[in-house]
C-alpha cells in the first residue's frame, strides 16, 4: 500500500513555518487590543469636525478631535499626519515631529508625510542627526524598511495561503516547479515573519524633544551635572527608562539622562 | 616585583580605609575658585577638595546662572609621618550666562547620615566689553543695522569673530534670531582688518532680517567656543609672528591649548508698526519701482502678445501679494505665475517679480493698457510712495479669420525655458476622508487568517492518502463497493431466474469475503459468512436460500422465480452486520 508522504526537508519547512506562524499569531492579540474600539461618538463627525477645526485655524480644537479619534483606536497613518499638521501649525515642533514620525512608521512611502516631517526637521535647531538604520542595511532589508506593519501582516497571510496552497497541489501533481515555487514563497514568508518578529520584539524607541530648551544629564538626577543641551524637535535614541527619566544617546555616541516627561516616546 | 607592588598598593588602600574610617571626625570639604572675576567670555573652574575619608560625591548647589560641565576627578594618597590620608578633587567648569555677583557654593556631602559643607566662594561676573578688545587675541561681535526699524524693513545682522592667535575646533552655537524672518546673505566670508592699530583675520556671517510684528525682539547672545594654541612658555609679546606663538613653538611642542568661550552681548530690536496703509498697499517695504512692457504695439485680431509688468528693488519681495492689474475691455486674457528672482549681496536681498499676462485681442482698432502704480512702504523716507508705469498704446489691425486663440507666443523672455524657482515652502494639506475611520485592522481576524490554510491542507491531506490506499488495495475496492454492483445487477427487476440470484449473491459474497464467490458451495459461503461475524440465523437464512437456488438450477424445469425484493432484503441484512462488525 503506497502511504503519502512529506520528503524531509519539506517536512521539516512545514514545521518550522507552522512554528514561526504560531508565534506570529500570538503576537497578533496585541494588535487586535490596540485596535480596540472604545465607544467616543460617531468618528466619522469627530474626524469632519477636527478637519474644520483645521480649516478654520482653529488647531487646540482640531488636535483634541484628531486625539480622540486616536484614543478610540482608528490608528491610521494618516490620523497622526492630520495630528503633525495641527501641532506644526499650533507651534509644537516637538508633538509634530512625534506624530509624523507616527505616520511615517504607519505609511512609510507616502511622499505626503515625508515632505511635511521634511518640513518640520527644519526648524529643530539642534544639528542632530534623527536616528535612522545605515543606508546598507536599508537596502540589503529593504522589505523590513519599505512596509509598514499593517503592509508586512498582509503580506504574510497572502504568502502563507499560497504556500499552503502550493503544498496542497502537489499532493496531486508533483513538479519540480511547483517545489521551487513552495520554496521561494516559504523564504518570503519567513523573510516577512523574520521582519515582523523585529518590529514587535525589538522596536527601535526614539524620543522628540517637547520643550524649546531641555538639560541632558550625566545621571538620573535633577542634581546631576548638564552635559549638554537639546531643543524641540530633536530627535534621539532612547537605550532604557529608569525612574520617570530616559537615557538617550546622540549619533556621536554621548549619552545622557532627560526626564521622560519633557520628550514624547515613538516606537518604531 | 609586580606581584610585590600590587602588594604594597593593597595594604596601602586597606590602611587608608582604616584611616578613613577612624578619621570620620576629621572629614573636611573645601571649595576653591580659580579666579574670583571673569567677563562673559571666560570660564571658571571650581575645585572641591574632600580630604578624611568615605566615597561620598559632593553636590553643588544650583547654579541657575552658569552652564556647569564636569571636569574630572582627582585621587589622591599620602603618608604622612606613619599615617594614611585620602584627597579627592572634584571639579566643575563654570561657564556664565548672566551679569552680575554669584555666590558659589556651599558644596555638601553626606556621610553617615551627617552633612559637611564648604566655605562658600563669590564669582563675579562683567560684561565682555569690560575688557578691551585690542588686548585679546581673539574676540566676537555681533550687530543690525538698525535697531529701530519698520515691520518688514530689510535690517542687516552681521556677526564676526576676530582673531590674531592660531585656534583650533570652533564650535559656534546655532544663532538664535527667533521673531525675524531670516535671509541668509551668501556663506561664510573673512577678511583681514586692523582694529587699533592690531592687524584680526574676520570670520563674518551677514544676514538679512525682517521683524514680522511690532515691539522688542531681543536676539540673544551666540556663543563660540575655541581653542586658542599658545606657547607653553611665558613667550607672549615678544613673538616675532605678532601672535601669542611663533613656528618655533610649534616645532619644538611647545604648544598648550586653552578653552576660550566667547559670546556676544544681546541684541534689543523695536520694531515700529507700520502707519495706516492706503488702498492698494502692496504690503512691500523698501526701496522699489516698477515698469510696464509689451512685447509688440501692434497686433492683429486673434494673435497674442505679452503684457510684462517688473517690480524691482531692494526688500523682501516674498511679502509682495498679488498685483491687481485692471481688466482690459476687448481683450482675452491670460495671466501667467509670477516668478521671483532674489539677488543677494552683502548690503541685503533684492531682486525682482515679474508679473506676465497674455492679450488676445478681439476687435481692430486702437486699444490702451492703462498705467501700472505699485504702493509701497519707503522706511527711509518714512512715508508710502507710489510708483506708476505709463499706459500704453497698442494697434490691433483687422483680420481674416475669427479669433483662434492659439498661443504662439513664448510667456517668458526669450526662447529658452527657464527653470522653475521655489518661492516658498509649506505644509501638504491635511488628508482627513472618511476612509481613515470606516477600515479597521483585521486584528482579530489574523489567527484564523493564519491559521485556516494549514487545516485545511491537513484535511485534504488525509482525504489524498484515503484515496491512495483505496486505489491501491483491491479488496477494499471490491468490499466497499460489494453492495453497489449487488443491487446494480438486481436493477428494477421485480424477479429474477434462480441461476442470475445465485450468481447476484455469490459475487456479493465473494466481494466481502475476498474471494471468487462463483466457486463458493454454499457451506463455504456460511463459513466464510460466519467468520466474518454475521449471525447464525442470518448465515443460515443466506445458506437456505444458496440450497434453494442449487437446486432449482441442477434440479431441472419448473423452478420459481425468486422475488428480487427478497434477494435485495438478504444483500443488504448481510451489508449491515459485516459493516457493523467491522
Amino acid at each position: 500500500m503506497r502511504r503519502f508522504e512529506l520528503s524531509a526537508p519539506a517536512s521539516s519547512l512545514v514545521s518550522w513555518m507552522v512554528m514561526i506562524l504560531c508565534l506570529a499569531a500570538g503576537a497578533a492579540p496585541a494588535s487586535a487590543q490596540d485596535t480596540a474600539i472604545i465607544p467616543a461618538g460617531d468618528p466619522v463627525q469627530t474626524l469632519s469636525r477636527a478637519n474644520d477645526a483645521y480649516a478654520a485655524s482653529d488647531f487646540p480644537t482640531a488636535i483634541a478631535g484628531y486625539r480622540a479619534l486616536l484614543d478610540s483606536g482608528h490608528d491610521h497613518p494618516l490620523v497622526h499626519y492630520d495630528l503633525g499638521n495641527a501641532y506644526l501649525r499650533q507651534g509644537e515642533l516637538g508633538r509634530a515631529i512625534a506624530s509624523y514620525r507616527r505616520a511615517a512608521a504607519g505609511a512609510p512611502r507616502d511622499q505626503d508625510v515625508s515632505a511635511n516631517l521634511a518640513y518640520a526637521r527644519k526648524s529643530a535647531r539642534d544639528a542632530v542627526t534623527p536616528p535612522e538604520p545605515p543606508m546598507v542595511w536599508r537596502t540589503v532589508f529593504a522589505w523590513h524598511y519599505a512596509l509598514s506593519r499593517s503592509e508586512l501582516w498582509t503580506a504574510i497571510v497572502v504568502l502563507n495561503t499560497l504556500l499552503w496552497a502550493l503544498l496542497a497541489l502537489r499532493l496531486w501533481r508533483r513538479s519540480e516547479a511547483l517545489t521551487w515555487a513552495a520554496v521561494v514563497i516559504a523564504v518570503l514568508l519567513a523573510a516577512g515573519v523574520t521582519s515582523l518578529a523585529f518590529h514587535e520584539l525589538y522596536a527601535t524607541r526614539v524620543a522628540v524633544v517637547l520643550p524649546r530648551e531641555i538639560d541632558a544629564r550625566a545621571a538620573n538626577q535633577a542634581d546631576s551635572v548638564v552635559r549638554f543641551k537639546l531643543h524641540a524637535g530633536s530627535e534621539v535614541l532612547v537605550r532604557g527608562e529608569s525612574g520617570g527619566w530616559l537615557r538617550i544617546v546622540l549619533p556621536s555616541g554621548e549619552q545622557g539622562w532627560i526626564e521622560a516627561e519633557q520628550a514624547e516616546v515613538v516606537e518604531l | 616585583m609586580p606581584g610585590a607592588r600590587r602588594g604594597l598598593a593593597g595594604i596601602a588602600a586597606a590602611l587608608a580605609l582604616i584611616a578613613g574610617a577612624r578619621g570620620l571626625g576629621a572629614q573636611t570639604v573645601r571649595l576653591e575658585l580659580n579666579r574670583s572675576e571673569m567677563t562673559m567670555e571666560d570660564q571658571a573652574l571650581v575645585s572641591v577638595t574632600v580630604e578624611g575619608a568615605g566615597r561620598a560625591e559632593p553636590k553643588l548647589p544650583p547654579l541657575s546662572a552658569f552652564a556647569v560641565h564636569f571636569a574630572g576627578t582627582q585621587d589622591q594618597f599620602s603618608m604622612v609621618n606613619g599615617s594614611f590620608s585620602r584627597r579627592v578633587i572634584y571639579q566643575w567648569t563654570l561657564l556664565p550666562k548672566e551679569l552680575g555677583d554669584f555666590a558659589i557654593g556651599p558644596a555638601s556631602i553626606e556621610l553617615d547620615g551627617a552633612t559637611h559643607q564648604s566655605e562658600v566662594a563669590t564669582l563675579k561676573v562683567l560684561p565682555a566689553s569690560a575688557k578691551p578688545q585690542s588686548s585679546r587675541p581673539v574676540f566676537v561681535t555681533a550687530s543690525v543695522s538698525d535697531p529701530n526699524p519698520y515691520v518688514g524693513e530689510q535690517l542687516l545682522f552681521v556677526w564676526r569673530f576676530y582673531r590674531r592667535a592660531r585656534i583650533a575646533d570652533p564650535r559656534l552655537d546655532s544663532l538664535d534670531l527667533g521673531g525675524f524672518l531670516v535671509e541668509d546673505l551668501g556663506e561664510m566670508g573673512t577678511f583681514q582688518v586692523n582694529e587699533g592699530g592690531v592687524q584680526y583675520e574676520v570670520a563674518e556671517i551677514r544676514k538679512a532680517l525682517f521683524a514680522q510684528r511690532p515691539g522688542a525682539i531681543t536676539i540673544p547672545p551666540s556663543r563660540l567656543v575655541v581653542q586658542l594654541v599658545q606657547s607653553s612658555q611665558s613667550r607672549r609679546g615678544i613673538d616675532p609672528f605678532g601672535g601669542v606663538s611663533s613656528p618655533f613653538d610649534e616645532f619644538f611642542g611647545r604648544m598648550r591649548t586653552e578653552t576660550v568661550n566667547l559670546v556676544t552681548e544681546p541684541i534689543t530690536v523695536t520694531a515700529r508698526a507700520l502707519p495706516p496703509a492706503p488702498a492698494g498697499f502692496s504690503g512691500l517695504v523698501g526701496e522699489f519701482k516698477v515698469t510696464s512692457s509689451l512685447s509688440s504695439t501692434e497686433v492683429a485680431v486673434g494673435e497674442s502678445l505679452t503684457h510684462k509688468i517688473v517690480v524691482s528693488g531692494s526688500g523682501n519681495l516674498n511679502l509682495m501679494g498679488d498685483l491687481p492689474l485692471d481688466e482690459l475691455d476687448g481683450f482675452k486674457v491670460y495671466r501667467d505665475q509670477p516668478q521671483v528672482e532674489i539677488r543677494r549681496s552683502v548690503n541685503g536681498i533684492g531682486g525682482t517679480k515679474t508679473f506676465s499676462r497674455a492679450l488676445v485681442p478681439l476687435a481692430a482698432g486702437s486699444a490702451e493698457v492703462p498705467e501700472t502704480r505699485l504702493v509701497y512702504f519707503d522706511p527711509s523716507q518714512e512715508t508710502y510712495r507710489t510708483s506708476v508705469a505709463p499706459a500704453l498704446a497698442i494697434d490691433v489691425a483687422p483680420n481674416g479669420a475669427d479669433e483662434d486663440l492659439r498661443l504662439t507666443e513664448g510667456m517668458s523672455p526669450g526662447a529658452g525655458k527657464v527653470a522653475v524657482r521655489i518661492l516658498a515652502n509649506d505644509l501638504q494639506p491635511i488628508r482627513g476622508g472618511a476612509e481613515l475611520v470606516k477600515g479597521r485592522a483585521p486584528g482579530a481576524m489574523l489567527p484564523l487568517l493564519l491559521a485556516l490554510p494549514p487545516i485545511v491542507f491537513a484535511g485534504l491531506l488525509v482525504a489524498r492518502r484515503r484515496a491512495d490506499r483505496f486505489a491501491s488495495d483491491v479488496g477494499l475496492r471490491r468490499r466497499r463497493g460489494a453492495l453497489r454492483t449487488a443491487l446494480g445487477a438486481i436493477g428494477k427487476r421485480r424477479e429474477l431466474e434462480s441461476r442470475d440470484a445465485s450468481s447476484v449473491l455469490r459475487r456479493y459474497i465473494g466481494d466481502r469475503v475476498g474471494a471468487e464467490g462463483q466457486a463458493l458451495t454454499p457451506r463455504e459461503c456460511a463459513d466464510r459468512l460466519s467468520a466474518l461475524g454475521a449471525s447464525e440465523g442470518l448465515v443460515g437464512d443466506v445458506r437456505a436460500l444458496l440450497d434453494r437456488f442449487e437446486a432449482a438450477d441442477f434440479g431441472g424445469g419448473g423452478a420459481q422465480p425468486t422475488p428480487a425484493s427478497e434477494l435485495r432484503t438478504v444483500i443488504e441484512r448481510l451489508e449491515r452486520e459485516l459493516r457493523r462488525e467491522r
